[in-house]
């Protein structure tokens, strides 16, 4: 067992400085954080005005919105029937509520273009083993296929951790000049619960089936062939956990009582959602250690 | 055949093996499947609607380019470097299957699509619509792919500006004054001929200045190799 962890650890280590010199895992994690920035402070937040003031009146809610120019706008609207609007707006910091869900929601296109990156430029990392004839040595070496694909993916997570969490101060400190206040624990939990969840998936999924190549040319063919099943799919499903937390008139928003359980319900709803990615990355490593197995018998 | 004419021949299977040929018949599909979702009234399929064998085609397109020249993907390059045939007759032969293939693909593509989405547009007025996406997309893909030495990432650029284009281009039209000028699938009953026109030329103009760019980008050898890197 302890001669297994020391493999593993060994591999990480050397995996990791290997993708390190290799710069894609640099270049994932820059690519997302630069859209991020760029998404956040143009399209996202030209388009929608940042609501500083909520007034709850009955079923009446009065909206002060701070338009793209600065203009501060009012708006009534009537709660529709069967909508659970959050009333608890009327208790916090509603600028500083808004600034945070829209870095949240800005997310969701972030997370489909991590997701694609990583689909596109890590099925490599195995194939390359075949390319420089570093198969036939692990081949020859008391290294078990569990451990060799361990190896493989925690690296790749450990960059990705690494990158990405470089990546979150950046995009969270260009947010918070840039706008105002966002809520750090929040956004905190969300980065730790869902985005590196996410980024883990992914990429122990392009690692993994990339397996399946010998050339780097094929596992491309083969990181691309389910991207448009994942990017649908993944959309789906994050945007039906947006639409239920993050905008707050849609019909199927969970009632909450208090920003701190939204917070937690918001947690929670992405928290399913990655449950299920998670669920399709286990049955790809078990089947991909399967196929390892048999190649190698 | 003299040694200096085996210099120049072709490979045209090999160049269409290795661009990747059967990527054309999925995209046939999908611009049928387009047709279909716009007919019956999906809001993605809407949101593509006429724009879906020019999108498809220019996607497609940009990841064949990036699949024609990336110097870290093909072993042992250094010997196809000192071969006695040019390094441009890879890109040259290459670039012809793309551009064939992909023009035969959205000509039945144009039809098939009306088929399922009947919209009086002819198969020229469909041809017109992809013809300099697909340009922009193929000189895009060649250049990263060479640039950066692997197709992965000229493939991943393609893909994210289609597909950024498709889901977002209206969020870009409202952004910028200019954006008309480089959006890639511009709704063409939006705007006038004239600019609809300058869309189109600019496009292609860009998409053959990338693909001449790619070409230059063959004589420093010591780039391809990535000898400035590891020296």
């Amino acid at each position: 067992m302890m001669t297994t962890l020391s493999q593993i650890g060994g591999m990480i280590r050397y995996e990791a400085l290997m993708q390190f010199r290799r710069r894609t895992l640099i270049l994932i994690a820059a690519f997302f954080t630069v859209g991020m920035i760029v998404l956040n402070s143009t399209l996202l937040r030209s388009s929608l005005g940042v609501v500083i003031d909520v007034n709850i009146d009955g079923e009446q809610v009065t909206t002060i919105t701070r338009s793209p120019s600065g203009e501060l706008l009012s708006e009534t609207t009537t709660i529709p029937a069967g909508v659970n609007f959050p009333r608890w707006l009327v208790d916090v910091d509603v600028e500083m509520v808004s600034n945070t869900y829209a870095l949240l929601m800005g997310f969701i296109p972030g997370l489909i273009v991590l997701t694609m990156a990583c689909l596109a430029m890590l099925t490599e990392i195995i194939p390359l083993d075949y390319r420089f004839k570093v198969d036939e040595l692990l081949q020859a070496a008391p290294l078990s296929k569990a451990a060799y694909l361990a190896g493989k993916v925690l690296s790749v997570w450990l960059g990705l951790t690494l990158g990405l969490s470089f990546g979150a101060v950046l995009i969270v400190a260009s947010a918070w000049v840039q706008f105002g206040a966002v809520d750090l624990w929040l956004t905190a939990r969300f980065w730790v619960l869902v985005i590196l969840p996410i980024a883990f998936v992914a990429s122990g999924i392009a690692v993994l089936i990339g397996g399946l190549a010998k050339t780097r040319r094929a596992a491309l063919f083969i990181g691309i062939a389910p991207l448009p099943v994942i990017v649908t799919y993944g959309i789906f499903l994050l945007v039906r956990a947006v639409m239920a937390n993050l905008i707050f008139m849609s019909p199927n928003a969970p009632a909450y009582d208090s920003y701190a359980a939204a917070s937690a319900g918001l947690i929670s709803s992405y928290g399913e959602t990655v449950l299920t990615f998670i669920a399709v990355l286990v049955a790809v490593w078990i089947a991909l250690w399967g196929v390892f197995r048999v190649r190698a018998a | 055949m003299t040694w200096h004419g085996r210099r120049y021949i072709f490979a045209w299977r090999r160049a269409v093996m290795a661009v990747g040929w059967w990527l054309l018949p999925i995209g046939l599909v999908g611009m049928f499947f387009f047709g279909l979702m716009a007919q019956a009234r999906d809001p993605i399929g809407q949101m593509i609607g006429l724009s879906a064998v020019a999108a498809v085609g220019a996607l497609i397109g940009g990841v064949q380019a990036s699949l024609i020249l990336a110097p870290a993907d093909d072993a042992a390059f250094e010997i196809i470097l000192a071969a006695p045939r040019p390094l441009a007759m890879i890109l040259i032969e290459r670039l012809i299957v793309v551009f064939v293939m992909n023009a035969a693909i959205a000509a039945v593509g144009a039809v098939v699509f009306d088929l399922a989405y009947p919209s009086g547009e002819t198969v020229i007025d469909q041809l017109a619509r992809w013809f300099p996406p697909f340009t922009a997309m193929v000189g895009l893909g060649m250049t990263i792919a060479i640039v950066s030495r692997k197709s992965g990432m000229g493939a991943l650029l393609a893909i994210l500006l289609v597909g950024s284009m498709l889901f977002g281009g209206f969020a870009f039209l409202g952004l910028f004054d200019w954006a008309w000028t480089l959006h890639l699938f511009l709704p063409v009953d939006q705007f006038s001929a004239e600019q609809v026109f300058i869309n189109r030329t600019l496009l292609t103009a860009i998409g053959a200045a990338l693909i001449a760019y790619s070409f230059s980008l063959l004589r420093n050898h010591e780039s391809l190799l990535a000898a400035h890197i590891s020296a």
